[in-house]
């Protein structure tokens, strides 16, 4: 277990401020966050680089705070990958042995095998300046495992790649940390990436953990800095009464949920959200008709309006929907299926939002109760 | 475009224009450049003896001041400390201050009690060949330092960071990869430091004098040689140090591989 107690470091323009976190062994911790978050001086405090100005860094219960990088057995493997430019693939992945000192036969078999695992073994006494970026990612890989290091520091190492590369190197990060039951940190701004590889997700905004939980809790954003981070666009207004949520722009009433970890006092004010594929989107005018909807869907909040824009990515699209009576718009996203039936509809005809009332989550909110 | 080509016309023809102003001054000393007497002025012992001080003393200068630039250079690049920006400042000492008085600088530290003991003790500095070496030394170091500093700013800490985590000490860090990734720049900054050196003549007759055969460098041969009305002597010297000296340049410009960025 890597634990993280207050750390505090701050660097020229950068500071990350009171960290505490708790990395499991064999377990992929992501570290999300945007650009100028602090993501990389955490994790370079983490590798040793960096002194920090509070706290303490803890590796299996043992003090590591001023340990020599040397000496904490992490790898790092920046997001330029910093491939040693005057060596040989080769000699890049046996750096670490010669530089511990012992070029140990187990030590170089096992590099080996993963140089052989990762297909690098070709191209092995290439210089690095000639590889393609997938082949310079594998080497870096290979670099990092081959001093049998556990723990493993990834600061976004995939963001040079195009959308398949990068997937096929997460399935491959994945692999790897499965047969060789590594402890993986990895810094990412990419939502998806961090989903996919992450058992745990934490998210850092202005040097501070907004938000820290296991993947399946980290889709619900704590505060509406995190849903803004998280793209989420539906964020209004609400208020309790009277055991029931007010959400005024939207005209709905909803009854109050004990999912919703807030105290919901009568008059509290705070930020109610939904992601936008949480959201359906139906054509009322057949409803009756054509449209077989489940009587889950016919139950749940609806909000009536217009699509007044729609914006098709590939393999899915972004539906803009305004409200009737309301200067508030709805993001909805919907599957490629759906576009050419919901776009290709005339901007005036009416359509329908239904709200799952599950999927709607309370932003944690500072102002004061009416 | 049409304005992208007319600045483009106007930069190139000013780097001409410098080009030419250098040209003509090497043009000129043919006037006085007399073929039957300078091979024997070239093969007379006194220019034998000038040329061989000032390839050693400059190629010793530059060995010791790039052996002591390194570290600081790696310094300066990577810590702070808290007189870094002082010991930056006295780097340029080199070039704010003439070489006279850099000279004189040293003449006078040899003339204090500590001086006098270093002067008395580990060799003597005042009018030898040790003397041209210092002078050339005091004159290129804070340069070597510089020019040493801008390649290893160059060089990502992030090779560093990734060579520690893989278990490399900082000094095996810096023999196995901060100095190879840096050693075509530190070859670049060894021979403009080499280059400056062989040129140096202030500190030098400052600090050496100018005793034909014994501590007469190519530069103060020239300038020996002017003195005593002997233009035509001067001239064949002032021809080798231009040679040598645009030779090194060369080689430097090859080296380092600068090249203009092509049209778009």
């Amino acid at each position: 277990m890597l634990e993280l107690k207050n750390l505090s470091v701050h660097i020229g323009d950068f500071k990350v401020v009171d960290i505490s976190l708790s990395i499991k062994n064999s377990s992929i911790h992501a570290i999300l966050g945007p650009s100028g978050s602090g993501k990389t001086i955490l994790v370079e405090t983490i590798a040793g680089f960096h002194k920090p100005c509070g706290g303490r860094v803890f590796l299996e219960g043992v003090d590591i705070t001023a340990h020599a990088p040397e000496w904490r057995y992490m790898a790092y493997v920046p997001q330029d990958l910093a491939l040693f430019p005057h060596l040989t693939v080769k000699e890049n992945i046996y750096f670490g042995l010669t530089a511990r000192g012992g070029d140990n036969e187990t030590l170089k078999r096992n590099a080996d095998a993963i140089a052989e695992s990762l297909y690098i073994k070709t191209y092995f006494d290439r210089n690095i300046a000639t590889l393609s970026g997938g082949e310079k990612q594998r080497v870096a890989l290979a670099r990092a495992l081959a001093t049998g290091n556990k723990i493993l520091l990834l600061d976004e190492p995939f963001s040079g790649l195009h959308p398949g590369l990068r997937k096929e190197f997460w399935f491959l990060l994945k692999e790897l940390q499965n047969r060789h039951h590594l402890t993986i940190i990895i810094i990412t701004h990419d939502l998806e990436e961090a989903f996919f590889l992450g058992d745990h997700i934490s998210i850092l905004i202005d040097g501070m953990v907004h938000q820290s939980a296991a993947k399946e809790k980290s889709r619900i954003p704590k505060d509406k800095t995190v849903a803004l981070f998280y793209g989420i666009r539906n964020i209004f207004p609400g208020i309790f009464s009277e055991q029931t949520l007010l959400i005024p722009t939207l005209n709905l009433t909803l009854p109050v949920s004990d999912c919703w970890k807030t105290q919901k006092e009568n008059g509290k004010r705070v930020d109610v959200g939904v992601r936008a594929e949480d959201l359906i989107i139906y054509d009322t005018e057949r409803i009756h008709g054509v449209l077989n909807l489940s009587p889950e869907v016919i139950s749940m909040p609806t909000v009536r309006g217009k699509i007044t824009a729609c914006f098709e990515k590939g393999h899915s699209a972004t539906v803009i929907f305004s409200p009737i009576n309301s200067d508030i718009v709805l993001e909805v996203e919907i599957p490629y299926h759906k576009v050419q039936k919901l776009c290709g509809k005339k901007r005036t005809d009416i359509a329908a939002v239904a709200i799952p009332p599950d999927r709607i989550f309370i932003l944690e909110s500072h102002e004061e109760a009416m | 475009m049409r304005i992208t080509v007319g600045l483009k016309r106007t930069l190139i023809i000013n780097a001409l224009g410098i080009f030419c102003l250098y040209f003509l001054l090497v043009v000129s000393v043919f006037y006085f450049f007399k073929p039957s007497i300078s091979l024997s002025i070239l093969t007379s012992s006194r220019t034998i003896y000038s040329l061989g001080l000032s390839l050693f003393a400059a190629t010793a200068a530059t060995l010791i001041a790039i052996i002591l630039a390194i570290p600081s250079a790696y310094a300066l690049s990577r810590y702070d400390f808290r007189l870094k920006p002082l010991v930056d400042a006295f780097l340029e000492l080199p070039l704010v201050v003439s070489p006279a008085a850099l000279g004189a600088m040293v003449l006078i530290f040899f003339n204090n009690p500590v001086g006098s003991w270093i002067n008395e003790h580990a060799g003597n500095f005042i009018f030898t060949v040790s003397g041209v070496i210092l002078a050339q030394l005091v004159a290129v170091l804070g340069i070597a330092v510089r020019l040493i500093k801008a390649v290893m700013d160059e060089v990502p800490v992030r090779y560093e960071h990734v060579a520690r985590s893989l278990g490399a000490s900082p000094y095996y860090t810096f023999k196995n990869i901060v100095l190879p990734i840096c050693k075509g720049g530190v070859i670049s900054a060894s021979i403009l430091t080499w280059a400056k050196a062989f040129g140096e003549f202030g500190a030098t007759i400052t600090i050496a004098g100018s005793i034909p055969n014994k501590t007469e460098t190519l530069p103060i041969a020239v300038f020996m040689r002017l003195s005593s009305a002997d233009i035509e002597g001067a001239v064949v010297m002032i021809l080798l140090s231009v040679i040598i000296g645009l030779g090194i340049l060369y080689i430097y410009k090859r080296l380092s591989g600068h090249k203009g960025i092509p049209d778009a």
